[in-house]
């Protein structure tokens, strides 16, 4: 029998939830109920109290449900990579809530789903009213270092020996930006009902010009301002792990450095500018930056954040999905396409 | 915009009906959401997209091809521009799409002639922004400060 989600049928989703954790070698279960988050365009999102027994006795937290929507963004969605590799990083320089469990079984909830716990903090996003800078100097400066220290940390994470290897992406340093232009060519495929030249220009220009990676690491995907929490000056835990692959870490530097992250900000993600970035990054992980492969995975980072302008319009045009914030990022489309253009002039 | 005006207007009201009508405590701003949807189902069948600004579009794409024809070996030139002024808007999007499959196919062609390519390119290339630069015209700034934080811009 084919299970369907519904993310505002929250008491049933409550049941499922607490039935599976009951199965997951624990006692005297209880789920208390269920409150969504509006944050994110693609996963939802549920805050919920649950305690349990376990060998150790009992257990009482505040936890997190996310699950990945049959209609969403990206679906169909796994919850493994994400899960797998928080919990790889749990421990590391990388600030990440502690998982418990998951499943990309979709005869329980209708969804893949992972559960991990509540970190406190809230995130600061982007977009600002008047499109100005985000933080006063002091708090850029602070976050600004604890970002691209988390970043750093990441990229020198050993996965090779860990879980993480099975995450997937494409290990090969000469194919591996390749293996992302042909994913996001192939997505904007499925997603577009038409051609769309100015990508298609993109894709061969990005083709034409990709770099060699310097070395294989875990790359987050989307990691910027709005993916992070901040508690007492303190970021708390990078979320949004959706995206997570083996490649280019410089691809991550990129994405940071992208237009529609920090408005008419000059600083990169609001926090720095970008040699300022590159700079603390090789300083950190003592491998030099190479500012032109940066620029590279900038003009990539658009075209891709282009594609998903589409995958958001397909998202609400084809698959029933009522999210207005889906067809309002299609109304953008005009304007990510001259990001594009923008960026890959910059990278040439 | 490259949503169906129809598929657009059926998923504000559904939002309105699911996710906005239901939290919304004072009856008279009940109401007037619910004359929101009144609305959206009266005028919804008396709109379409606006055919001027696709006319233009297809025009230059004609433009855009037949100048290129010349350029490259293998890029066939298009049928007429006065052929597409009788079309509806519905034709009108299908026509755009007909013709930047072509224009993908020439600026394939054109990367791959290398020198012999270039000025074809560069016509493509300034058509391709000039198209964005009409569009960014009629596109407003997102409000997306407002959607994330739930607050209108004048709390700040």
């Amino acid at each position: 029998m084919s299970v369907s989600f519904d993310p505002f049928d929250t008491e049933t989703i409550r049941g499922r939830i607490a039935a599976f954790i009951a199965g997951q070698g624990v006692a005297e279960v209880a789920v208390g109920p269920l409150r969504r988050f509006t944050v994110g365009f693609s996963w939802v999102t549920f805050g919920l109290r649950a305690s349990w027994r376990d060998a150790g006795g009992t257990v009482e937290r505040d936890l997190i449900l996310r699950a990945g929507p049959p209609n969403g963004i990206f679906g169909p969605y796994r919850a493994f990579p994400e899960f797998t590799t928080l919990g790889a990083l749990a421990g590391s320089g990388v600030p990440v809530p502690k998982v418990y469990w998951y499943s990309d079984d979709t005869e329980i909830l209708g969804a893949p789903f992972f559960i991990c716990d509540l970190v406190p903090g809230d995130a600061p996003i982007p977009w600002t009213h008047d499109g100005g800078p985000a933080f006063d100097d002091a708090t850029r400066v602070n976050l600004g270092g604890q970002f691209v220290s988390a970043l750093a940390a990441l990229h020198s994470f050993r996965w090779q020996e860990t879980p993480v290897a099975g995450i997937g992406g494409e290990t090969d340093v000469a194919r591996t930006a390749a293996a992302q232009i042909d994913t996001w060519e192939r997505l904007l495929g499925e997603w577009s009902p038409s051609r769309v030249p100015m990508l298609e220009h993109a894709a061969i220009w990005l083709r034409a010009h990709a770099p060699v990676a310097a070395k294989i690491a875990i790359v987050h995907g989307d990691f910027r301002i709005g993916n992070f929490l901040v508690a007492d000056g303190r970021i708390t835990a990078i979320l949004d792990w959706e995206l997570v692959q083996l490649g280019d870490p410089m691809e991550d530097l990129g994405w940071i450095c992208l237009q529609a992250w920090r408005g008419r900000s000059p600083y990169m993600c609001h926090l720095f500018t970008r040699e300022d970035l590159c700079e603390r990054y090789a300083a950190l992980t003592g491998a030099p930056v190479d500012l032109a492969a940066v620029r590279y995975w900038e003009a990539f980072g658009t075209y891709k954040l282009a594609v998903m302008h589409y995958g958001a319009t397909h998202c609400f045009a084809e698959r029933g999905f009522n999210d207005l914030r889906m067809a309002g990022m299609g109304a953008q489309i005009p304007r990510m396409l001259l990001q594009v253009e923008s960026a890959m002039e910059r990278a040439a | 915009m490259n949503i169906a005006l129809e598929r657009l207007l059926e998923g504000i009201v559904a939002t309105l009906r699911n996710d906005v009508i239901p939290h919304v405590g004072d009856a008279y701003a009940r109401g007037q959401a619910v004359g929101v949807i009144d609305l959206i189902n009266n005028i919804g069948p008396r709109i379409e997209w606006a055919r001027a600004p696709l006319i233009e579009t297809v025009g230059e794409k004609i433009a855009l091809l037949s100048a290129v024809a010349t350029l490259l070996p293998g890029v066939a030139a298009p049928h007429e521009a006065s052929a597409v002024e009788s079309l509806s808007s519905a034709e009108l999007a299908a026509e755009r799409d007909r013709l930047d499959a072509a224009i993908g196919d020439a600026l394939a062609l054109a990367h791959g002639a290398g020198e012999e390519g270039k000025s074809a390119l560069t016509l493509i290339v300034r058509h391709l922004h000039d198209e964005q630069a009409r569009a960014m015209k009629t596109t407003r700034k997102p409000l997306f400060a407002e959607i994330a934080s739930g607050r209108d811009d004048k709390d700040k």
